[in-house]
């Protein structure tokens, strides 16, 4: 797969992944930018059908080191220059939606990271174990950390 | 409540609007084919033509997105030099902005930036924001972001956070709410348009 099948297809998940990890578009871009640029020149060995799981690799080690810069930490979710809402009728669902969202860009980074492959990107505990070089046991407990953490945030939530 | 299930189309919904778009396409592969020297990426086949132009779009975003001081870890921002007397405290506007003429097509940034947001021409439906009075209907909405889309020019800084806001109602129900202050709007880029602002003011 070249660079622009790779891009087309999976540019915008890194982009939106590290922009849910780090909570400001500028910065997501620098890390798209980083991790593409990493893929032109480095021209890694892809394994067929796991070019996405290397990209996000690459995505949530470049947001990790960003992360660790302590200014970061102060930007939240809903900085952005923009906001998007839907029509008026559903803005009571997406006041409860936000709230998800910011909780779970609110979780420590070990957390969100797996709640972000897991139930956002679709991979398993055994592809998030790969991906993160830790145990399946790790992923496993980190997210069950997560959901109850999660849980406690939005105030009891039972369909966590 | 929404559940964790539901978090990937929660989160498709929310970020719509947040996509890898041309532009920062021809920004990595400029700064890819700087960092490998110019002739490592066989597999990136450029016309000469484009390639001049992706770099001078390329440089040209770097300089916007440095200016507007959102804090730059990316390669390329590091190495573009830029004043600190030019770049806005903050987030805040600069008292007296600067125009940014070092874009080669702003037309295009702009239209691209208009597009990343979703907000396509003969898409919107209503624009609606603080002080101003609704504007409705397809084509009246299209005179308008005409008037943007050609009228507009980049500037340093970016609007505060506490600025007032446009709503663009699309075609699909979706509401697009960005950043106005006086005669700018903070899209990717912070524009300066008075067209486009006298005439939805006085429409």
């Amino acid at each position: 797969m070249g660079f622009d099948e790779l891009y087309e297809r999976y540019a915008t998940d890194v982009l939106r992944v590290a922009y849910y990890y780090l909570g400001d578009r500028s910065q997501a871009e620098d890390v798209t930018q980083d991790v593409f640029v990493r893929l032109l020149v480095n021209q890694p060995a892809l394994e067929a059908g796991k070019e996405k799981a290397w990209l996000l690799k690459v995505t949530l080690n470049r947001c990790r080191d960003l992360w660790r810069g302590a200014w970061l930490k102060k930007v939240v979710l809903g900085h952005p220059a923009f906001e998007l809402f839907p029509a008026p009728d559903e803005i009571g669902k997406v006041a409860e939606n936000q709230a998800l969202m910011e909780a779970v860009h609110g979780l420590p980074a070990e957390f969100r990271e797996v709640v972000l492959l897991h139930y956002y990107q679709g991979f398993n505990v055994a592809e998030i174990a790969d991906m993160l070089d830790i145990a399946e046991g790790t992923v496993s407990s980190r997210l069950s950390r997560a959901r109850a953490r999660l849980k406690k945030e939005l105030k009891g939530d039972d369909s966590l | 409540m929404s559940s964790l299930e539901q978090l990937k189309d929660i989160s498709e919904q929310a970020l719509y609007g947040l996509r890898a778009n041309d532009q920062l396409k021809e920004r990595i592969l400029s700064a890819a084919e700087k960092e490998s020297g110019g002739g490592k990426l066989i597999s990136v086949q450029f016309s000469r033509a484009p390639r001049a132009m992706a770099s001078l779009c390329a440089l040209a975003a770097v300089m916007v997105l440095a200016f507007l001081g959102l804090g730059s870890l990316g390669g390329d921002r590091r190495e573009t030099e830029v004043k600190p007397s030019t770049v806005a405290a903050g987030s805040r506007m600069a008292e007296s902005p600067v125009s940014f003429s070092a874009a080669p097509n702003e037309a295009d940034t702009l239209a691209s930036e208009l597009q990343s947001l979703g907000i396509a021409p003969g898409e919107v439906e209503r624009i609606s924001g603080s002080g101003i009075d609704e504007v409705r209907g397809a084509q009246a909405c299209k005179d308008l972001l005409s008037l943007l889309s050609s009228g507009a020019e980049a500037i340093v800084g970016s609007l505060p956070q506490d600025a007032e806001t446009l709503d663009f109602l699309l075609s699909d129900g979706r509401v697009v709410t960005v950043p106005f202050e006086e005669n700018r709007i903070q899209l990717v880029t912070c524009w300066s348009c008075p067209a486009f602002f006298d005439a939805l003011r006085n429409h």
